[in-house]
């Protein structure tokens, strides 16, 4: 089974939203699965609003239906439904950036500009603290890496803000696996170098 | 720089400081065409900026450049690293003895192989060069006090730092790189003090010149306490850490260099702290006349959409733009002619008086 990108997840996402077209052959089936939106036993009864017919579907979709591989994901509810209507973020500008410098009110940080391309830091902004989350606040230190939007959230009222929002990255924590990478690395470099 | 001009004469020394207000870079022509490298920044165009002039000057530095020297790993001092070893495939690689350990590269490995940030980092530079290095099987040398890492004709480099007993300190200190078990990732730190640093001297004929880098006091302490250091006066001296107050040895310029030699620096930015403070720039001027920065004026911020500004200015957000190349200081001095040196200044470059 083809392993899923966080591209792929988001064109599904796209799917459930706008009902544009989905290569479903590249997806996992509990994936499709999602990406249709109905369990298949309701599928033919659906009406049109709400899920496609399968004579609609993509041919390897359909016969994978008629084999019954499905089965073992049909109990699980449509996602759409469990999921409340939200506002969607419209990103003007976004960086990447990170802390170098942190006092009682302010923090300043330098930052790679996303939606210009860059490839490293250009700019450098100091933030109120209050941009902050407290947690965030307590979390971060010297070196944390954070994601950056400036844009427009638009509410399901039609509503239209600007919003900016700071995002920490929660990296994962060093693991024994990066260690041993590290330590191999090293070994090999000290030993082609004579080191 | 867009406008280089002539390549040196054979028999012409040159040294040209490369520093827009964060990060720096030497270029060295010592004799014979051959060329030095001294750390590395970028240009706008995220090019070595050593790379950029030697290509304006005609040289090729495939062939040319016979060192290149990683004075430390901090960022400001090595982003392009990876790209300048890679082009300068006659050169020979140098940094601090310390850097080639072991224990080093595995924190370099275990923290920069599988970095996911867009933001670069000193450490990810280091990977990067000794995987290169690796690659080519290309030996670097490690830089030790007061050890002769260059001969080539009338021209000899000298390590002055650093020394071993900071091996130890540094090794230790490590530690403090790797976040703790549940903490998550963060872009590597730089470790402080500045004590691997590597100092040069660097002798052209009779005419000697010291790069400073980023050395602080105790690490010019112990190179002027050693008795195994090159002799003789310098002439041109780079300032080390960007003219810091924590760098500055009054002995250094009393018994390394020649009275009021040509002194070159490069300014720096980090938050709300600048370097050279206007103390600093007294001081280098009561040492001597002849005092030079690679900048002065900082870039505004750049264009971007009125919304995006709006924002930033309700937030109470202040954005700077980081300084990307634009300022250099050229010294050229023939060997043989009863000359002092020619001092060129390319860019946002200033004589020292233009800060106070």
């Amino acid at each position: 089974m083809p392993r899923v990108s966080a591209t792929a997840t988001a064109q599904l996402t796209d799917v459930q939203h706008a009902g544009s077209a989905l290569d479903v052959d590249v997806l996992p089936e509990t994936l499709v699965q999602r990406a249709i939106g109905t369990p298949f036993h309701q599928a033919n009864t659906a009406s049109a609003a709400n899920a496609p017919a399968a004579s609609n579907l993509p041919t390897q979709v359909a016969r994978e239906r008629n084999g019954g591989r499905l089965a073992q994901v049909e109990s699980l509810p449509p996602p759409y439904r469990h999921r409340a209507p939200a506002a969607t973020l419209h990103p003007v500008q976004e960086w990447e950036g990170y802390v170098v410098e942190i006092n009682d009110t302010h923090f300043t940080a330098r930052l790679v500009d996303l939606s210009a391309g860059s490839a490293h830091e250009e700019e450098e902004a100091t933030i109120p603290l209050t941009e902050l989350s407290d947690k965030d606040v307590g979390k971060m230190r010297d070196g944390s890496i954070f994601r950056w939007v400036v844009g427009y959230e638009r509410s399901l009222s039609g509503t239209k803000k600007r919003v900016s929002q700071i995002v920490f990255r929660d990296l994962p924590a060093i693991t024994p696996s990066d260690l041993r990478d590290g330590r191999t690395w090293a070994r090999d470099v000290v030993q082609a170098l004579k080191l | 720089m867009t406008d280089a001009g002539a390549r040196p004469d054979r028999n012409e020394f040159e040294i040209t400081l490369f520093g827009p207000g964060y990060g720096e870079s030497v270029v060295l022509h010592v004799g014979n065409g051959a060329w030095i490298v001294v750390d590395s920044c970028i240009d706008k165009e995220n090019t070595p900026v050593a790379i950029r002039y030697l290509n304006r000057l005609g040289v090729d530095p495939a062939e040319a450049v016979t060192l290149v020297v990683a004075t430390h790993w901090h960022d400001d001092h090595i982003r392009g690293m990876a790209r300048l070893v890679a082009a300068c495939t006659n050169a020979r690689f140098c940094c601090a003895g310390v850097l080639c350990r072991e224990e080093f590269l595995e924190v370099a490995g275990a923290l920069e192989a599988h970095s996911s940030s867009a933001a670069s980092s000193g450490l990810r530079e280091i990977h990067a060069v000794f995987s290169q290095l690796a690659r080519s099987t290309s030996f670097p040398m490690p830089a030790l006090a007061n050890r002769r890492i260059l001969v080539c004709d009338d021209c000899e480099v000298w390590s002055l730092s650093p020394d071993d007993s900071v091996f130890q300190a540094f090794l230790k200190s490590l530690g403090t790189l790797l976040p703790g078990t549940s903490q998550t990732r963060i872009r590597a730190p730089g470790l402080s003090p500045n004590e691997v640093a590597v100092a040069l001297w660097i002798r052209f004929g009779d005419v000697a010149v010291v790069l400073g880098s980023d050395l602080e006091r105790r690490g010019w302490a112990r190179i002027l306490q050693s008795g195994e250091r090159p002799s003789g006066m310098a002439s041109a001296f780079k300032i080390p850490h960007h003219g810091s107050k924590n760098a500055d040895e009054p002995n250094v310029w009393a018994r390394m260099l020649v009275s009021k030699p040509v002194a070159v620096l490069t300014p720096w930015r980090r938050g709300g702290r600048e370097l050279p403070r206007l103390a600093d720039v007294r001081r280098i001027r009561s040492c001597t006349p002849n005092a030079y920065a690679t900048a002065k004026h900082y870039p505004t911020g750049r264009t971007r959409a009125g919304m995006v500004d709006r924002t930033l200015r309700e937030l109470g957000v202040t954005l700077r733009r980081v300084p990307t190349f634009s300022g250099a200081i050229r010294l050229r001095r023939r060997l043989g002619a009863d000359t002092d040196w020619k001092v060129e200044m390319f860019g946002t470059a200033c004589h020292l008086d233009e800060f106070v």
